[in-house]
């Protein structure tokens, strides 16, 4: 076997989170020959998903100290007069992390073994024991049906690598926060709830007509213009009587992924759901089978299927510079020629740029039920938007194992906040939603904060040398396609961005 | 029991996924050509645009459809993703009979394959391919033992001359439909783009 990298490639990308994934992929699925390196044995950085033993070693990779980078000898020896060198970043990108099992996970349950004889083991042996059966989003978000993640998986063909299941459940507080409710997706789902009145459900309705015709010329439409720059709840209250609970179903839900709206922002984010409502099924939203994390891996097999090269768990050393641009990598003690480098934040040589600094705030708890019973096992969204301050864009997303995150009869709960104030909410948002007497044991819980925000390129960055963004607060994943796609026709304008195939017969 | 390959446009009982894994070079892309397309090419550069390939079989007279993955050169660097292996029912893990090493290097496949196979029960097999060629460095009894060791099929195959490997793909076929609970699907997903979309009970039912 030959263990050697090539001497020259087009582009070599650091990197193997979800936007350096689709990078690699639309590269080589273009005709130019892709290197692609990260440092991790694993794909996906921070946009991966573990089981429980690879998410400790996730988190004790995390909790280095950060060591200085030195250029050794035979670093030195690769580069020419004319030449110089930067190492690669080790930038940190997860803060904060704190993991316990909590005391319930103490609690002693009665357990059936392999005979059938009753044992009695703790929760958290049980779960210990399944360690496998996990799969935890670092980055948890989900795709719109007829978003721009969807069609780009659809066209490129990248579809075929994965599963999908819909989101089922959406869900937002009622009655005065005391309650969760599920909030209707359709007109028949509309019409058979009993969380609205007669009346309501009339108002709705005009209103979510009023949104269709908005969506396709709202330059004509009246009453809503004056409101556009003002907050939704005003318009909502104002022209179409919707207030209270009813209200919230809307501007917390149905507009979820626009939070803390104003009318026009709230408006777009209505339409973009109603577009997405009954393609493949009354949910607007998927979930890959298994989790985020397979969504980078499968446009990385795209890329190797096209020629694309891969080794992870590499040295990535540095980059060779000429007459300010990049000329070349080192990697595993070898030079690898390049006319391209694209990173992901962590690589990023301080030179050349940082992050601007936002954090988004995560919790995922290992919990022993749903957050709201029903008879089968369902996929939620829970928008904390009114427990919550609305820039935040606080929610809970609930799966278990359905969609093969959790062994059977244990939920993954995934909070996710934007950081404001220098203040973790999500902590007084998760006492409020698991420290009641009938709410659900929490029985693991992990706490980080991870960096967001965009890079801000200096000076003296090359002009052939590009990062692109760590994931965002953003429910959904259009932010993360249109961040690839525009670096991909900034550096090659002439190239289609994942174009669709070929038909093929089988 | 009957094994065809014939399509007769039945509907299939079930879709199985079958992995081939092993060393760079033992002839993975070539054991699935033969056995889908029934062609060789001697001249085989290293695996570039290879992905997956989707053929039926017919299995006492149930239509079986395979879906049969090849590594798309990521095995090169030891960096499978384990995406590829979910949801596996079978897997065949190819050495080499000419390269000790490609034989000794299966122990790193199996580790992996029990790492991410999500069916505990998938069924393995190891292929030792290229028995045509001179110069053999692994004889049949140390693949035996291997396969013994592992409580794996095992079965001698060539490519090139086409011994041993319909043999291999019915055998692993059979052992997975004889396997209760394997098969059948528990957690119904979908796929994109193919007709999952349904249009109605959106807004736009005007």
């Amino acid at each position: 076997m030959d263990d050697s990298l090539p001497d020259h490639v087009d582009v070599v990308i650091v990197g193997t989170g979800l936007p350096e994934a689709i990078l690699a992929a639309a590269c080589s699925r273009s005709g130019l020959s892709v290197l692609h390196l990260d440092r991790n044995p694993f794909y996906g950085e921070n946009w991966a998903s573990f089981n429980l033993n690879t998410l400790d070693e996730w988190i004790g990779e995390n909790k280095k100290e950060l060591s200085e980078t030195t250029v050794s000898e035979s670093i030195k020896e690769k580069i020419q007069a004319d030449e110089s060198y930067i190492s690669f970043g080790d930038n940190r990108q997860i803060f904060d992390l704190e993991k316990q099992w909590t005391e319930d996970s103490a609690t002693e349950k009665v357990v059936k073994n392999k005979d059938g004889e009753e044992t009695t083991s703790t929760y958290r042996a049980i779960i210990e024991k399944e360690w496998r059966r996990f799969s935890i989003d670092i980055t948890p978000k989900i795709l719109l049906s007829r978003g721009t993640m969807v069609q780009t998986l659809c066209d490129s063909e990248v579809s075929k690598y994965a599963e999908f299941k819909c989101v089922n459940r959406l869900l937002c507080f009622c009655d005065g926060d005391k309650k969760i409710c599920r909030v209707p997706y359709n007109r028949s789902e509309i019409f058979e709830t009993d969380q609205l009145s007669f009346v309501d459900k009339r108002r709705i309705m005009k209103f979510m007509q009023f949104c269709l015709e908005w969506s396709k010329n709202q330059d004509e439409m009246k009453d809503w213009k004056e409101f556009a720059d003002k907050s939704f709840s005003e318009f909502l209250a104002t022209v179409h009587n919707l207030e209270g609970s009813t209200q919230r179903f809307i501007t917390d839900a149905i507009a979820i992924l626009e939070p803390n709206p104003t009318t026009l922002t709230g408006l777009q984010a209505v339409c973009r759901f109603i577009d997405s409502v009954g393609v493949f099924g009354p949910s607007p939203f998927l979930y890959p089978l298994y989790g985020c994390g397979e969504l980078p891996q499968c446009f990385c097999r795209l890329c190797a299927v096209f020629g694309g090269l891969y080794a992870l768990h590499l040295q990535v050393d540095g980059i060779i510079l000429k007459e300010n641009k990049v000329v070349a990598v080192v990697a595993g003690g070898q030079r690898v020629n390049c006319d391209h480098i694209i990173t992901s934040p962590r690589y990023a040589p301080k030179k050349f740029g940082t992050l601007s600094g936002e954090l988004v705030d995560r919790a995922i708890l290992v919990t022993d039920d749903t957050i709201l019973k029903e008879e089968k096992e369902q996929i939620s969204i829970l928008s904390l938007a009114s427990i919550s301050p609305p820039q935040c864009a606080a929610r809970l997303f609930e799966a278990g194992y359905e969609s093969c995150l959790a062994p059977r009869g244990y939920y993954l709960s995934q909070l996710t906040g934007a950081r404001r104030d220098d203040k973790n909410y999500l902590k007084e948002v998760e006492e409020k939603l698991y420290d009641s007497e009938d709410s659900p044991r929490v029985l693991m819980r992990l706490r980080f904060a991870s960096a967001a925000g965009s890079f801000q390129y200096s000076e003296e960055s090359p002009t052939n040398f590009a990062v692109l963004p760590p994931p965002n607060v953003k429910l959904d994943y259009s932010d993360v396609i249109i961040s690839s796609r525009e670096l991909f026709t900034k550096f090659w304008p002439d190239r289609d961005f994942l174009p669709r195939g070929l038909p093929t017969v089988e | 029991m009957t094994l065809t390959n014939d399509d007769d446009g039945e509907k299939p009982i079930t879709t199985l996924k079958i992995l081939i894994i092993g060393e760079s070079g033992v002839g993975k892309s070539s054991l699935m050509l033969r056995f889908v397309d029934d062609t060789f090419d001697p001249e085989q550069a290293a695996t570039i645009g290879v992905d997956f390939r989707v053929t039926s079989m017919l299995v006492d007279g149930n239509r079986v459809k395979l879906a049969i993955w090849d590594t798309a050169g990521q095995e090169r660097f030891r960096t499978l993703t384990p995406s590829y292996y979910r949801g596996a029912q079978g897997v065949i893990c190819v050495y080499d009979v000419t390269s000790r090493s490609s034989f000794e290097k299966l122990e790193h496949w199996f580790s992996e394959v029990d790492t991410y196979t999500t069916k505990g029960d998938a069924v393995k097999m190891v292929v030792a391919n290229k028995i045509d060629m001179a110069g053999r460095e692994v004889s049949r009894e140390e693949g035996i033992k291997f396969a013994k060791r592992h409580r794996t099929l095992f079965i001698e195959a060539s490519a090139k001359t086409k011994e041993g490997v319909q043999c291999a793909f019915e055998e692993l076929i059979e052992k997975i439909l004889q396997t209760p609970g394997l098969w059948e699907n528990d957690r119904p997903a979908f796929r994109l783009g193919q007709n999952t979309a349904r249009q109605d009970d959106g807004y736009c039912g005007c």
